[in-house]
């Protein structure tokens, strides 16, 4: 078990998945500090913010269908400003179709994952959000 | 050198022989005149000696005086011969010693006489003795003196005699040297004359009497610089002269005679044909003119064009002035005032040149085209009519709505007979096709100056037309019986044009119903005919025709807008209920999975603290929110079928099927399944739904298996034109009842328990083939397994005709293939 904390930040409108991750974290013996926006603007206003600030979090987990600005907005956002570089960004959706995959991908998404059925699965999906913690190279340990 | 010349110097050379030779012998007889004085005076010499010698011995004999002075005057003659002899040439010495013996001579004499003289008398008394011996000696001397003198002049007399004969002999030769010259320039002159004159002058001669004789080719080409060669060049350029005189002479007479021929034929021909000089006069004319006019062309003081046309003979006068100017021919056709009236004739113009291409003549041939004429206006309006009921039958084929098409058929009914007005009056039905009333069109007049009149009534004259008794012609329709017999105009209303001939046919469909009536109408009599009747009758077919074909097109055209309609409202509901599919799956799969997952949280949480009541209901509660999953996955992949982007591409079956097997196997290991495959064909499809087709039956054929352990086969075949591929298995099979019903979307043939499912795996299957545009079937009766089969298109013929309908595919996702749909 290791003492670090990274920070996370979660972009999904559903609560219920943010608590869930949260949980499976938890599960998981990772401790990490987690943020959570609800919809595309918040998140890339918060982007925004801690990249001027340096303070960028180690991860960021992106759901795709949003409210106001959606996960693709989301990516483009980032990829301008070349946060994919510094950040890596897993898109976790419902559903993920060929196009979407490939969109993602072009955009500068690290991985692309459907939301598990159940909590067995969220866990083995943390372990290896694992590797690509010990890869971040922004939002180290606090 | 000219003849002359020689001849002349050959005479002059002669005169000057001759000239020479007559001074020679003048000069010679001169000479020798000389020569016969010297030799007379020599002679006369010895003659005057002789006489002195006489004198002397008479004076011996008798001393006289008369003797001595006799001698003196002798002595006196012998000086004055001897001067003379001096002064003509005789030989000088001869002569000096015969004066120097004469005055010796004369000495002795004087002497003698003197003694004498004195002493005669006393000779004769005294000593006569001694005088007369002296006397002796004196007159001896004087004698031997005499003797001397005698025989010079004697030598005088032979020289003379002697030079005479030299001279003689000299002249003789000379003269005949100087006539032999002479006659030898004479024979050459003959000689040259014969050969220079006279030859030739003999060849001239016989060329004379061979072009006398008609051989006027000869040349004699006499190429000497003489008065002969002169005249022989002479001779034969008065001969080519003549030949050339000759030649055209000949030719004028041939032109002469083949002008008289031509005037022979030029009468027989059929036409009219005159000819004209270069300069354009006209004088000749044939008889087919005389015949047919009053005046002829090539009439004095008569402008013949006043016979065209005005209305041609600007153009034949412009046509004529240019052929005149150019030299070339023309053609025109003109109309020209004959003594039976005006006659077409199609007129030639030719100009006529002799082989050196000088223009001769100008020769005009007319001929009659007054029939062509007629003819050509008859095949002219023929074709204009046969163009126009051509046009109309275009249009109307073309023309679909009713008001033009009856405003055309009236208008080209009009053209046809050229009537002054044409009007189709025909029933036709509203848009309903219930209310039926009447319209009509009019050609020749405004349609609203017809509009006060209204619709014809069913008068004895119009009735006809419209019960389809036939045609009404009439070349006066105010003559026919069935005419002003009807109230309440008794003829045509008032304001109503005036109507004299007048044709009316009924328009006839198909089906034999009369639907209207075409009426012609002029204010003539006797303005249509038979052919109009025919004509009229023929557009009076193509119109019932062209609204019979308008109807039916306006009726198709109705439907089709319905089914157009109907296909674009089905297929916006299609895309709705694909866009409604594909949303409802993707939200309800939100909650579902919050469902499950908070489930799953629960169980793992919270299972120690519950009682195996409660742990059976969270067990109820994840299998239902799993088997809904399923179920909305499934529905998503089958909406998704048919939506979304075209990803077609040539695939090979053998990857596909790779691909689907490998998703499978866990399934394979767990069933103990055998799988025989064959090699498949390459097929243009969408990659993903091909994995799932395969997946899905192959998953099917597991998951039905009965006791023993699934076998499945795959296998293709070619049927002609299409891909025929194959599942079977030996699993439990269907009754063939259910063979349509199981390709249906959640239709299940087993219970949850006996086989998991969502019954939307075949419907899939059959949702992706029929987007490829193929088929799905199956084969199999109960018991003894099912061989599924699907079509699909063989990319090589695709390639040759593309298929536009097909569907555009979407793709499935990872998920929903790893799980086939059973039913």
């Amino acid at each position: 078990m290791t003492t670090t904390q990274h920070r996370i930040l979660i972009v999904d409108d559903n609560p219920g998945d943010i608590e869930l991750v949260r949980i499976a974290f938890e599960m998981a013996g990772l401790p990490v500090v987690i943020e959570s926006v609800s919809d595309g603007i918040e998140a890339m206003r918060l982007l925004s913010t801690v990249a001027r600030d340096k303070a960028l979090p180690a991860m960021v987990l992106l759901d795709l269908n949003m409210p106001r600005a959606n996960g693709f907005e989301v990516l483009d956002f980032m990829c301008v400003r070349h946060l994919v570089d510094q950040v890596p960004v897993i898109v976790m959706s419902t559903s993920l179709q060929v196009e979407d995959r490939r969109r993602c991908l072009a955009l500068g998404a690290r991985a692309m994952y459907s939301k598990p059925d159940s909590i067995q699965d969220l866990r083995q999906l943390v372990e290896a959000f694992r590797i690509y913690l010990s890869q971040s190279s922004v939002g180290g340990p606090v | 050198m000219s003849l002359r010349r020689a001849v002349m110097i050959a005479v002059a050379t002669a005169s000057l022989l001759i000239v020479g030779l007559l001074i020679h012998l003048a000069k010679s007889g001169s000479a020798s005149r000389a020569l016969d004085e010297t030799s007379r005076l020599s002679n006369d010499v010895t003659t005057a000696v002789a006489e002195l010698d006489q004198l002397i011995y008479e004076l011996m004999l008798q001393p006289h005086p008369r003797p001595v002075q006799q001698w003196r005057i002798l002595s006196e003659d012998l000086q004055r011969l001897f001067q003379r002899l001096e002064e003509i040439g005789g030989p000088n010495h001869l002569v000096e010693r015969l004066r120097s013996e004469h005055l010796q001579a004369h000495e002795l004499f004087e002497t003698i006489v003197t003694d004498s003289t004195f002493q005669t008398q006393a000779l004769a008394q005294t000593n006569t003795a001694v005088v007369r011996l002296r006397r002796s000696r004196l007159t001896e001397q004087l004698l031997l003196v005499s003797r001397s003198l005698v025989n010079h002049a004697n030598a005088i007399h032979r020289a003379s005699l002697r030079e005479q004969a030299r001279i003689k002999h000299r002249d003789n030769a000379i003269t005949i040297a100087a006539l032999g010259a002479t006659i030898a320039l004479l024979a050459w002159l003959l000689g040259y004359i014969h050969q220079q004159v006279l030859a030739r002058l003999e060849a001239l001669r016989r060329g004379a009497e061979r072009a006398a004789h008609g051989n006027l080719a000869l040349r004699i080409a006499d190429p000497r610089e003489d008065e002969i060669g002169r005249l022989s060049r002479t001779f034969d350029h008065l001969l080519s002269e003549v030949h050339d005189s000759r030649k055209r002479l000949s030719e004028e007479t041939a032109l002469r005679a083949s002008e008289e021929r031509q005037r022979q034929l030029i009468d027989a021909l059929p036409g009219l044909v005159w000819a004209a000089r270069p300069d354009g006069t006209i004088d000749t004319s044939n008889r087919s003119w005389r015949e047919q006019f009053e005046v002829t062309p090539d009439a004095p003081g008569y402008d013949w064009t006043e016979l065209i046309h005005e209305n041609d003979r600007a153009a034949w006068r412009s046509a004529w002035s240019s052929a005149l100017a150019n030299g070339t021919g023309f053609e025109i056709e003109i109309r020209l005032q004959r003594r039976d009236g005006w006659c077409w004739y199609l007129t030639r113009v030719a100009p006529l040149a002799n082989d050196r291409g000088e223009l001769l003549r100008w020769v005009c041939k007319a001929s009659d085209i007054n029939h062509h004429k007629q003819l050509e206006h008859h095949l002219r309006n023929s074709r204009n009519q046969a163009e126009l009921l051509n046009q109309v039958g275009l249009d109307l084929v073309g023309e679909l709505d009713i008001g033009c098409l009856t405003q055309r058929v009236t208008d080209t009914a009009r053209a046809l007979v050229e009537a002054e007005f044409c009007a189709l009056f025909y029933n036709t039905t509203d848009a309903t096709g219930d209310d039926a009333y009447q319209l009509y069109a009019v050609s020749g007049l405004p349609k609203e100056d017809f509009a006060g009149f209204g619709m014809p009534h069913a008068t004895d004259l119009f009735r006809v037309t419209f019960t389809g008794e036939g045609v009404v012609r009439c070349d006066d329709v105010r003559q026919d019986p069935r005419y002003g017999r009807s109230a309440p105009h008794f003829g045509p209303p008032a304001g109503h044009p005036r109507v004299v001939s007048y044709l009316a046919v009924p328009v006839r469909t198909r089906n034999g119903t009369i639907i209207g009536g075409l009426f012609c109408a002029h204010s003539q009599a006797a303005q249509f005919t038979m052919q109009h009747e025919r004509l009229v009758l023929g557009i009076a077919a193509l119109a019932a025709t062209a609204f019979d074909s308008a109807r039916l097109i306006d009726a198709e055209r109705r439907q089709r807008r319905l089914a157009d309609q109907h296909a674009s409202e089905l297929a916006r509901s299609n895309a709705e209920l694909e866009q409604f599919a594909y949303i409802c799956s993707h939200d309800l799969q939100e909650p579902l999975r919050m469902v499950s997952s908070f489930l799953s949280l629960l169980d793992e949480r919270y299972r120690a603290k519950l009682d195996d009541r409660g742990r059976d209901f969270i067990r109820r509660a994840i299998e239902g929110s799993s088997r809904m999953h399923k179920l909305v996955r499934d529905i998503l992949a089958f909406s998704r079928v048919g939506r979304g982007e075209r990803a077609e591409e040539l695939i090979p079956l053998d990857e596909v099927v790779d691909e689907a097997l490998a998703n499978l196997q866990t399934t394979i290991d767990q069933a103990g399944a055998r799988i025989e495959r064959s090699p498949l064909p390459t097929v243009r499809a969408n990659r993903l739904q091909c994995v799932q087709l395969f997946q899905n039956l192959v998953g099917n054929a597991l998951k039905f298996h009965g006791d023993a352990a699934p076998v499945v086969t795959l296998g293709a075949s070619h049927d002609g034109h299409r891909w025929r591929l194959t599942v079977s298995d030996n699993g439990i099979g269907i009754d063939p009842a259910q063979h349509q019903r199981i390709f249906q979307v959640f239709q299940r043939l087993h219970g949850r328990d006996q086989y998991d499912g969502t019954g939307i795996g075949l419907s899939l299957c059959k949702k992706i083939v029929l987007a490829h545009g193929g088929d799905i079937g199956v084969d199999s009766q109960v018991g003894h397994g099912a061989t599924f089969w699907f079509t699909l298109p063989d990319p090589s013929e695709l390639e040759q005709t593309p298929l536009s309908g097909l569907h555009v595919l979407g793709t499935p996702s990872p998920e929903s293939v790893s799980e086939a749909g059973a039913s």
